[in-house]
């Protein structure tokens, strides 16, 4: 007999199990239901079973579908003729342009010695949404982005000043795929009443079981290595309708970046938030409870199909102080994200400001009263 | 007279062996003014006496009376006064007044009785004043000194009665009791005669600690506890009781808590601000690349499992804070039985 560590649960309505010495059999506290030991391990053991193999379907599946998901087109001759690419020797980066255009330097290290390099073997990218934001665009957001900024050291705005900015497609994977899970949540309601000179509170316990599955389309992963991540997602969403087919037509003037993560690479991440979503779904069907917890749940994401685009992003790299800043801009869309620095100067000044404040109302209240 | 006297005599044994009160006496006749049932007088002294009250009586239309037993048996002396005077109709006019003393010599006790107008002329600070006058008197057996005594004070206190200012306490206070919340809190303590005419008196506290005084009547709450301020003028003190209710450190734990708790908004906001300045940061979700609308449901189902119930029994909260009471505060006037008479009674 193994050492008691875990409380088992009553397969009717998950209450405590208690061994009862006299009759030597397990009895549930609430509904209480008699069961051997021996019933309750094997149920255990096979619950236990059923997870694991559940778990190991799941993965296969999942790769299955990666593996299966198709991804891009070659390029044709004539596309082919119309491009040109360059190779970083400093930092690898690959660089596509349109053939009137020129890269005069990386656009990630700034190296200016790029070489150019063959087109061959790479993918033709299936969408791209235009540039809708010129450089002027992004100029007078970076001044709007310094406004209402509290915190921000007041020489910031005028003696920072702009290294570079450049407008450039960054290549992404948009996966679409289904999550699919199911969450089981424990839930109570409360109500509370008096009777006499006692407070009387009842309390109903609930489980709810939910499962499904959650369609997604075009859940957008960098993939670039060069391209800070946290910057392509915080810019955000992307708006689809203007996701057109791939045209070098669009090129001319700005530049792209080949892709360097596969899509078996990114998927990933497009599965991790696309369970998060799910899970957020499923919690967001239970209604009418006080308070709810998750117990227990399981998602999975399989890809159906990555589709390779070009989205439109504008990077700012200003510097001051001897410390680079850098911003991007949602070439379509406008957003623009980066971080700031913090004046510890301002910031004490505002907290003791508003303390004294706060100090002062609250004591000239207390002595209204 | 000797007549009077055996009646008083039977009165006297009926009303110790008899739980009643009966008629038997059955007399009419009101006593005399003086009337010395227990033989401390000489003829000429009663009769002296006898002359004065009954001009007193005439004069200012309330009953002046003096009345001496030997004994009152089991009784108590105001309950036998009180006994006597509906007995024998010792009352003078409409409202039946009357001021009395009566000696029971027995074990020596004394009370001053007032009835009706009595009532208002003679306030339970105005016989406590006779009281004071005649003891010394009563006390070396000096009978027809201490009665004189008696006479001419119901003569001047009636007097000052007819004018309207009754012989009463010289000054209240405007507050029998006040709670200070904070130390340094103050407030201002005057005296005044019952007419209203302010009185100069000199002040002191009980407790400095708690709570002092200064020259004006100022008081000023210094820390947490109770205490009276006294006034002391023309030989009488009245007073008025404190309670401060937070301690020193009170005050300033409370400055403290506001403080700490100041900073609670402060934080939230320069924070806020703070998280303003970093906009870039992975997303959690891919909320924006599906739809509610694409959520397929496969199991939706709410079990419910038990209920518990509990019951706890509720406090009551302690009642009112105590502090009422005036405490030792006197307030004037004359406290009146439901017989709807007062008394002023002791031993000599």
């Amino acid at each position: 007999m193994p050492s008691q560590v875990t409380n088992y649960q009553c397969p009717a309505c998950t209450g405590p199990l208690k061994y009862d010495p006299q009759s030597g059999k397990l009895v549930c506290e609430y509904c209480e239901s008699v069961y051997d030991p021996k019933e309750i391990e094997t149920l255990y053991a096979q619950k236990e079973a059923e997870a694991e193999a559940a778990k190991k379907k799941a993965d296969a599946q999942y790769a299955q579908a990666v593996a299966q998901m198709p991804e891009g087109s070659p390029w044709s001759e004539a596309e082919a003729n119309g491009l040109k690419v360059y190779n970083c020797p400093s930092c690898g980066a690959e660089i596509i342009c349109e053939a009137t255009t020129a890269a005069t330097s990386c656009i990630y290290c700034g190296n200016p010695t790029v070489v150019p390099g063959q087109l061959g073997g790479m993918l033709k990218p299936d969408f791209v949404i235009p540039f809708q934001k010129t450089r002027e665009d992004a100029l007078a957001a970076l001044k709007q982005f310094y406004q209402g900024k509290k915190l921000l050291p007041k020489a910031f705005s005028q003696a920072s000043h702009m290294e570079e900015i450049k407008g450039l497609y960054v290549p992404f994977w948009l996966f679409d795929g289904k999550a699919e899970g199911r969450a089981i949540f424990n839930a109570s309601n409360s109500r509370s009443w008096t009777e006499g000179s006692y407070r009387v509170t009842e309390t109903e316990y609930f489980q709810l079981d939910r499962a499904g599955t959650l369609n997604f389309q075009h859940v957008p992963v960098d993939a670039s290595k060069n391209m800070k991540d946290d910057y392509m997602e915080s810019i955000e969403p992307y708006d689809y309708g203007e996701l057109k087919p791939f045209s070098t037509a669009y090129l001319p003037g700005f530049l792209a970046d080949k892709y360097d993560v596969d899509a078996k690479e990114s998927a990933p991440r497009a599965s991790d938030r696309a369970k998060q979503s799910f899970m957020d779904a499923l919690a967001g069907t239970v209604n009418g409870y006080a308070s709810v917890g998750m117990r227990e749940g399981r998602a999975d994401f399989y890809p159906s199909k990555a589709s390779y685009a070009l989205l439109p992003v504008w990077m700012l790299h200003t510097k001051w102080q001897d410390k680079d800043y850098y911003f991007a801009m949602n070439g379509q869309t406008g957003k623009l994200v980066g971080d700031l620095p913090t004046s510890k100067g301002r910031f004490w000044a505002w907290f003791g400001g508003i303390w004294a404040a706060v100090f002062a109302v609250i004591e000239i209240i207390s002595r209204l009263l | 007279m000797k007549r009077i006297l055996l009646f008083l005599a039977a009165a006297v044994l009926l009303l110790a062996f008899l739980p009643g009160f009966t008629a038997l006496a059955a007399d009419e006749d009101t006593l005399p003014y003086v009337t010395d049932a227990a033989n401390l007088l000489s003829e000429s002294e009663a009769e002296t006496l006898q002359q004065k009250a009954a001009e007193l009586t005439e004069k200012y239309g309330i009953a002046v009376r003096i009345l001496t037993v030997s004994s009152i048996g089991q009784n108590n002396i105001e309950d036998f006064a009180e006994a006597v005077f509906d007995q024998y109709h010792l009352g003078y006019g409409d409202r039946n007044s009357c001021i009395m003393l009566l000696l029971s010599m027995e074990y020596r006790d004394y009370d001053i009785f007032a009835h009706g107008y009595g009532n208002d002329a003679f306030t339970d600070y105005g016989k406590g004043l006779i009281a004071d006058d005649i003891i010394p008197e009563l006390k070396v057996n000096d009978w027809y000194g201490a009665f004189g005594v008696f006479l001419q004070d119901c003569d001047e206190y009636l007097a000052k009665a007819a004018q309207g200012e009754p012989v009463d306490i010289p000054f209240v206070l405007n507050s029998f009791d006040y709670s200070f919340t904070d130390p340094g809190d103050t407030f201002q303590l005057y005296a005044a005669t019952l007419s209203g005419k302010p009185v100069s008196v000199s002040w002191r506290s009980s407790d400095p600690g708690v709570a002092t005084v200064d020259e004006n009547g100022l008081v000023t709450a210094v820390n947490r506890g109770s205490a009276r301020i006294i006034a002391y003028g023309d030989g009488f003190s009245n007073e008025c009781c404190v309670w401060v209710e937070n301690s020193a450190n009170a005050a300033a734990t409370r400055t403290l808590l506001h403080g700490v708790i100041a900073l609670i908004p402060a934080l939230i906001a320069t924070l806020t601000m703070k998280g303003k300045m970093k906009t870039v940061h992975r997303q959690r979700t891919a909320a924006q690349y599906t739809g509610w609308d694409q959520l397929n449901l496969q199991i939706n189902e709410d079990r419910f499992l038990h209920r518990s119930v509990h019951r706890t029994r509720i406090e009551s909260n302690s009642g009112p804070r105590a502090g009422g009471g005036g405490g030792g505060g006197s307030h004037g006037g004359t406290s009146v039985s439901s017989h709807g008479s007062s008394h002023h009674s002791g031993k000599f």
